[in-house]
């Protein structure tokens, strides 16, 4: 049986590899994602600072190679969604702002619905979990957060009254999310323990206590206070049936509930490559366009009746892996993943506009950084690594323990220690010690455990 | 469990010290407590300390170990997440020498400017965006 020889070469024949770049193949490694026909490769980043240093290439961080590389093509931008190009950045920061966008940024929604009447069909649990999915046009960085023990004002909370009634003898009727009627001064509904008032003049304390109108202040004087969409079926409701409710609605994060959360959704891609390996023509370059669901290849004209495939919309590409089935078409094509090229899209559900969305997940982002940062600063590091004082209550032990602990408190004076202990009692295990626990506690310590095998 | 014994036990986990005979060696450990974050580390070898930090998750942490992994100072670096009920995130940081809270600083600092710096890209980008889709509208012949 003939053995397929390869050439051999003797390794002082091999070419250099360039200082300060990496081979060709660990670069397409590096760089890219291969999604061969039985699964994609290489899927890691490579981000250890280290990784290459063998052949001279640093892969620390360089904010000046990033400021270089970054880019940003914004592709489609309306009212509600936006697509874009994230281009020079990794994937641990665009899956941060993902994951910021969709659970970290504050909308308000209806939290509270009191509902004084409700005689349809619908229950008014589920009634109030439809209401709190309508999404409302209005910037949530006008408002503040509620917290628990706050009383409702005009600064935490929106209130909608909605009043809907089908006539006896009519057509079912659908109460629709335009029916939601803003009510700048707050609550309408008396509260329950609230006595018929004795002075006509003075307005009844309702649920909501407003000191002003919202439709006063400026943001929203021109600008109302609704629904995003106007034709958002609520209920539906048969003659004689009637529904009057009060809709509270407050600040929140998508990471509390959904509702909350200002994209519908916000994903991204890593961009599709196609590579041709080989020149791919006549019959061949027909099947090869038509393996493509999706229309990636084109068919080139090079003169004298020949054909020629070409890779016309690689971005289309949905990596279906069709074109690199059977035969030895994984030969002829490659299909890859440029690592560090994203295609976000981010769909508004309409508080805030795509483009403002993004800009406020990366502050958020900074933010987090800025507070963490601010842990670390030189006063309190200094507070830190003041030694602490320990005196030590030994509640149990004998001279041998006396003696190790009197090495101990040499060596804790060499850190800077102040240590006392004192010994009560005899212990007869003492060569297998492994641990001690100390609880502080009101400046005294006692010594909890006294592990031993 | 009572009470008193619940805050004993807690006390306990916010500040302890551990020594090791075993080996020859006293090391002590220290947990530094402030806001949601707390270091545990040793008084000896500040070159390595476990981070916690309460209200925090993967949008932090693997951003955070991906600029702590770049840093040549850090030798190893990685985070988890110990319960998933729990909004607790433990990132570790082991440096070739530097106090471990520094790195994690300048890493955060790191981040920080890399997030100005996307911010500043993405206003332009969506500025000119705008702009040529202006001219667009106004469909200007050439």
């Amino acid at each position: 049986m003939e053995e397929k020889k390869t050439p051999k070469i003797p390794v002082w024949d091999l070419p250099d590899v360039p200082k300060g770049k990496l081979p060709p193949h660990l670069e397409l490694q590096r760089t890219r994602v291969l999604c061969t026909s039985d699964a994609p490769t290489h899927t890691e980043n490579i981000r250890y600072s280290g990784a290459y240093a063998s052949m001279g290439v640093d892969n620390s961080l360089r904010l000046g190679h990033f400021r270089d590389n970054f880019r940003v093509e914004v592709i489609r931008l309306t009212e509600d969604d936006m697509e874009f190009d994230m281009i020079g950045i990794d994937a641990a920061l665009a899956n941060a702002f993902r994951r910021i966008l969709i659970a970290e940024l504050p909308t308000m929604a209806i939290e509270k619905v009191l509902i004084a009447n409700n005689t349809s069909v619908i229950q008014d649990e589920v009634l109030a979990h439809r209401l709190g999915l309508v999404p409302l046009r209005v910037d949530p960085r006008l408002f503040e957060y509620m917290s628990e023990n706050d009383v409702p004002n005009e600064k935490n909370t929106i209130v909608f009254k909605l009043h809907s009634r089908c006539e006896r003898g009519s057509s079912r009727v659908k109460v629709l999310s335009n029916e939601l009627q803003w009510l700048p001064r707050g609550s309408e509904f008396t509260l329950s323990t609230e006595k018929p008032a004795a002075d006509p003049t003075s307005r009844p304390r309702t649920y909501t206590s407003f000191n002003c109108s919202q439709d006063s202040l400026p943001d929203f004087s021109n600008n109302p206070i609704g629904p995003k969409h106007d034709d958002i079926i609520i209920a539906k409701l048969g003659p004689g049936q009637e529904i009057e409710l009060e809709a509270h609605a407050v600040k929140g994060m998508g990471k509390t509930h959904a509702k909350w959360s200002p994209v519908a959704t916000a994903w991204y891609r890593m961009l599709p490559e196609v590579v041709l390996l080989q020149e791919i023509e006549g019959e061949k370059a027909e099947e090869l366009v038509k393996k493509c669901p999706v229309k990636v290849f084109d068919i080139e004209d090079i003169g004298k009746g020949r054909k020629r495939a070409t890779v016309a919309r690689p971005r289309s590409c949905t990596l279906c892996r069709e074109c690199i089935r059977g035969d030895d078409w994984d030969k002829h094509v490659a299909l890859r993943r440029v690592k560090d090229h994203f295609i976000f899209t981010i769909e508004s559900t309409g508080a805030l506009n795509p483009e403002v969305l993004f800009t406020e997940a990366v502050k958020i982002l900074e933010d987090k950084c800025e507070r963490l940062s601010a842990l670390f600063s030189p006063h309190l590091l200094k507070q830190k690594t003041e030694s602490p004082k320990v005196p030590i209550f030994v509640t149990s032990g004998d001279l041998r323990i006396g003696a190790f602990f009197f090495e101990i408190r040499f060596f804790l004076k060499r850190l800077h220690f102040e240590f006392i202990f004192i010994l009560v009692g005899t212990c007869k295990l003492l060569m297998g010690l492994e641990t001690i626990m100390i609880d502080f506690y009101a400046g005294e310590c006692q010594i909890l455990q006294l592990a031993s095998e | 469990m009572g009470s008193g014994e619940l805050a004993l036990e807690k006390r306990r986990q916010q500040l302890l010290l551990l020594m090791n005979f075993d080996c020859g060696l006293l090391i002590l450990l220290y947990d530094y407590c402030f806001d949601n974050v707390m270091e545990h580390g040793s008084y000896q070898d500040q070159s390595q300390a476990t981070f916690s930090l309460t209200d925090e998750d993967h949008t932090l942490a693997n951003s955070l170990r991906f600029t702590l992994n770049q840093d040549p100072r850090v030798t190893f670096c990685g985070y988890s997440i110990p319960h998933p009920s729990d909004a607790r995130v433990n990132i570790r940081v082991q440096t070739t020498g530097d106090q471990a809270s520094e790195v994690l600083k300048d890493s955060c600092q790191d981040l920080m400017l890399i997030c100005q710096h996307v911010r500043s890209t993405f206003d332009q980008a969506v500025v000119e965006f705008k702009n040529k889709k202006g001219l667009d509208a106004m469909n200007i012949e050439p």
